[in-house]
């Protein structure tokens, strides 16, 4: 059984290291 | 949370050449535009502080053209702000290696409770770094969010009803205001 599947919260977009979605981009930035 | 900048090979917490610590977000362009993150990044720190070891660099790295020349223009635009010279560095990305799984969503893992809850949910370390629930959770152990954004987030971040009680009451605790119900 996935608890993942079942579990996942409804905030969630699908994890980065799938397929990116086509709006998503990505920043990067070093805080100190 | 990851190593970026440099031109080393395989950095780790060890051995970070002549990387620094970074936060790499993948965010959606409908919600929110680079423009926008990088207003965020200029009012959460001080661009004047001085500079110290590049493993602690304040600085946008950018990933292409189009971020270099809008970070480029926010630079300017925050050196037209003050009198003091900006410290605060833009330069390319080159690479990112994740940081180790003790360095991911530090804060939230601060409360066993919380971090255990979502660890059933992501048993996958890859996964847990990866949701948005575990980082929008991790802000909230950080001390941001308010008690109006968490009635909107409660019901979607995937909590148990302790989990949810506890959460509820770490964000209501460090409103000055309402803790006086609890006196």
């Amino acid at each position: 059984m996935n608890s993942k599947n079942l579990n996942t919260a409804s905030v969630d977009v699908p994890p980065m290291d799938a397929a990116m979605p086509p709006d998503f981009q990505t920043a990067t930035f070093g805080l100190g | 949370v990851g190593y970026a900048g440099g031109l080393t090979g395989d950095p780790d917490y060890g051995h970070i050449g002549d990387h620094t610590e970074v936060v790499q977000i993948d965010y959606d362009t409908t919600r929110i535009s680079y423009t926008d993150l990088l207003e965020i990044f200029w009012n959460s720190h001080d661009s004047a502080a001085w500079q110290g070891a590049r493993q602690y660099l304040r600085a946008v790295f950018y990933q292409d053209e189009r971020q270099q020349s809008l970070a480029l223009a926010s630079l300017r635009a925050a050196q037209g702000r003050t009198d003091e010279p900006v410290r605060t560095r833009v330069a390319p990305v080159r690479s990112f290696t994740l940081a180790e799984d003790y360095h991911q969503k530090y804060l939230l893992k601060g409360y066993t409770e919380l971090a255990r809850e979502m660890t059933r949910i992501y048993p996958r370390k890859q996964d847990f770094v990866d949701s948005t629930a575990v980082t929008r959770l991790n802000g909230y152990a950080g001390g941001y969010g308010s008690r109006e954004q968490l009635g909107r987030d409660i019901d979607r971040l995937g909590l148990g009803p302790r989990g949810r009680r506890f959460l509820e009451n770490l964000v209501r605790g460090r409103d000055p205001v309402n803790a006086l119900q609890y006196i």
